[in-house]
C-alpha cells in the first residue's frame, strides 16, 4: 500500500448542529434572544476548552477571509450571512462556524491521516456545547439541520489526498463516477476530475442521513484505503521515463522560473511531489504542502501585509520555490 | 379594470360597499360574503394564477415563516419547528434519502426513548396512549397529538 504520509494530506471532520427554535441563518432576523445566547455560549465552550479566537465576518477584510477560506477554516457561505461568526484555536486545528448554513458547523482539521483524531476531538468540543446549548434533534431523523442531506448524524468526514498517478493516466475520472453511487463525494479541491490543479483531491460521504458516526469514519476510511491502493498501481502504470522527464522539467521550471502562476505552481509542484515519491529527490513534502498553502492567492497578499497584483504574486511565488529549492542538493 | 380595493386582481363583480358603487374581484368580493358563481368564469377567462394561489391555503411555519413553496424550491428548512409543520415533507425528504432510524449517538437520549416507545407500542399501550394525549404539553402541540393518534388509529384498526 501506498504511503498513506504522501498520498493522504489532511483530515477533517466536521458536524452540523442547530439549536431548537431559532430560525435557521438563512431566515435569522437579528433580534432573537435565542441568537445571543448562541454566540456567547459556544465562546464560553470554546474559552474553557482551548486558546481561541472570535471573529465576526463582518469585521474581516476581504483579504482575510479569503485566507480562511483557502485554509479551509470557514466556507464560502459563512462570509454570505452577516450573522455569521467563527472561533478559531490558536493551533487552527479547529474551527467553530456559527451562522453559516446551520448554526454551528464544529470542524476539526489535522495534517496528515489522522480522521480518527479528528473526530474525538470535534466530538469532545460537541459534547460540552450539547451540555449548554439546546441542540435540535428528533427521532427518527437525529439532528435536525437546514439541508435534509445533512440529517442524522450531521456529520462529514472528509480526506484531502495526493492523487497525482490516477490523474495522469485518467482514472480518477471513473472512480468519481463509481464513487458517487456508493455514496461517496471524490472532487478536486481546486478545479474538477482528472484536471484538478495539483491533483489534489477531497472525498467525503455525500449523506449523513441513516448511519452512524463510526458507520460514517468506516466508510470514508475504506474508501481511502480503496483509493491508496488504486494510486500505488497507477504510479506503477506510469513509472517511465516520459514521466521521469515531465518531473525533472517541473523541477527545473519550479528552481528557476521567475514568475509562476498559481495553478502552474501546484501541477508542477505535484510532479515535483511524484518525484520524491519515486525517490527522485529527496526534498520534504510537508514543506512542498506547505508551500502550496501559503503561496495562495489571499494567503500570499496576507503574509506579505499589502495587496499585489497577479504579476508581482507570481513573482513571489516563483522566488520563495526558488529558494526553497535552492536549500536541497539533487 | 383591476379590482378597486386590492388593485391587484382583475375586477370581476360590482356592487354598492358603504353605499359606493365599486367593482372587486372574485375574493375581495367573496371578503365581503358577495361572491357570485359567475366570478369563476371571470377568474378562468383573465387571471386563472390568481384563481389557483388564492384557493391554494399554503402552510406557513408559524416559527421562522418558512413557506412549503419555499420549502419545496429551495429543499430547505427554516427551522427545527418546520420539521413539525412539514412533518410529511420532511418524512418525504427522508425516505428519499433513504433514511432509516437514526442510530448514532444520543440514539439513547430521552427523545429517542420516547420516538421508540411509539414506534413499538403494542396493543397492550392503548391505554397508556389515551393518557399520553391528556399530557397539556402534547395536547398543545398538534404534531405530536397527531403521531400518537395515527398509532393509536394504527393499533385499533389492527384489532
Amino acid at each position: 500500500m501506498v504511503n498513506a504520509h504522501n498520498t493522504v494530506i489532511s483530515s477533517r471532520v466536521r458536524l452540523a448542529r442547530n439549536i431548537n427554535g431559532l430560525p435557521f441563518p438563512s431566515r435569522l432576523r437579528g433580534n432573537e434572544p435565542k441568537l445571543k445566547e448562541l454566540y456567547s455560549k459556544t465562546k464560553e465552550v470554546c474559552d474553557e476548552r482551548f486558546k481561541n479566537k472570535f471573529f465576526g465576518v463582518s469585521s474581516l477584510s476581504p483579504l482575510q477571509l479569503g485566507s480562511l477560506i483557502e485554509n479551509h477554516l470557514i466556507s464560502p457561505a459563512l462570509c454570505e450571512n452577516e450573522f455569521g461568526a467563527v472561533i478559531i484555536s490558536d493551533d487552527r486545528t479547529l474551527s467553530i462556524m456559527l451562522n453559516e448554513e446551520d448554526h454551528l458547523r464544529e470542524q476539526c482539521i489535522l495534517g496528515g491521516y489522522r480522521l480518527d483524531e479528528a473526530y474525538r476531538t470535534v466530538e469532545s468540543v460537541d459534547m460540552a456545547l450539547r451540555n449548554k446549548l439546546d441542540v435540535a434533534f428528533k427521532m427518527p431523523y437525529g439532528h435536525l439541520t437546514s439541508c435534509p442531506t445533512n440529517l442524522g448524524a450531521g456529520m462529514r468526514a472528509s480526506v484531502m489526498m495526493f492523487l497525482p498517478a490516477m490523474a495522469i493516466n485518467h482514472t480518477i475520472d471513473l472512480e468519481i463516477r463509481k464513487m458517487r453511487e456508493r455514496g461517496i463525494t471524490l472532487r478536486g479541491v481546486y478545479g474538477e476530475g482528472s484536471t484538478a490543479d495539483g491533483y489534489m483531491y477531497q472525498i467525503s460521504n455525500q449523506s449523513a442521513v441513516g448511519m452512524s458516526e463510526d458507520e460514517i469514519l468506516q466508510i470514508v476510511k475504506s474508501e481511502v484505503a480503496r483509493l491508496c491502493e488504486l494510486e500505488e498501481q497507477a504510479q506503477h502504470s506510469i513509472k517511465n521515463e516520459n514521466t521521469f522527464d515531465r518531473i525533472w522539467r517541473a523541477y527545473g521550471l519550479l528552481r528557476y522560473a521567475k514568475q509562476l502562476c498559481q495553478k502552474e505552481f501546484a501541477d508542477n509542484i505535484a510532479l515535483v511531489k511524484l518525484g520524491v515519491i519515486y525517490g527522485l529527490f529527496d526534498i520534504d513534502i510537508d514543506m512542498l504542502n506547505k508551500l502550496i498553502n501559503d503561496t495562495q492567492k489571499n494567503t500570499l497578499m496576507l503574509n506579505e501585509r499589502r495587496e499585489l497584483n497577479a504579476n508581482k504574486r507570481d513573482q513571489i511565488r516563483a522566488q520563495m520555490i526558488n529558494e526553497k529549492l535552492k536549500l536541497y542538493r539533487i | 379594470m383591476l379590482c378597486e380595493r386590492c388593485r391587484k386582481r382583475m375586477a370581476t363583480t360590482f356592487m354598492k360597499v358603504n353605499g359606493c358603487d365599486m367593482e372587486l374581484c372574485e375574493v375581495c368580493a367573496s371578503g365581503l360574503n358577495i361572491y357570485s358563481p359567475m366570478m369563476d368564469f371571470f377568474d378562468m377567462l383573465f387571471d386563472f394564477d390568481d384563481y389557483i394561489d388564492e384557493r391554494y391555503e399554503e402552510r406557513v411555519c408559524p416559527n421562522c415563516g418558512l413557506r412549503e413553496s419555499q420549502l419545496i424550491e429551495g429543499y430547505k428548512f427554516g427551522c427545527s419547528k418546520c420539521y413539525d409543520v412539514f412533518a410529511d415533507k420532511a418524512d418525504e425528504y427522508f425516505r428519499e434519502l433513504r433514511g432509516v432510524e437514526y442510530r448514532g449517538r444520543f440514539a439513547s437520549t430521552a427523545s429517542a426513548r420516547k420516538h421508540r416507545y411509539l414506534k413499538d407500542a403494542t396493543k397492550a399501550d392503548l391505554p397508556r396512549l389515551y393518557e399520553m394525549l391528556q399530557i397539556p404539553s402534547i395536547k398543545s402541540d398538534s404534531a405530536k397529538t397527531k403521531l400518537i393518534i395515527d398509532k393509536i388509529k394504527e393499533l385499533e384498526g389492527g384489532r
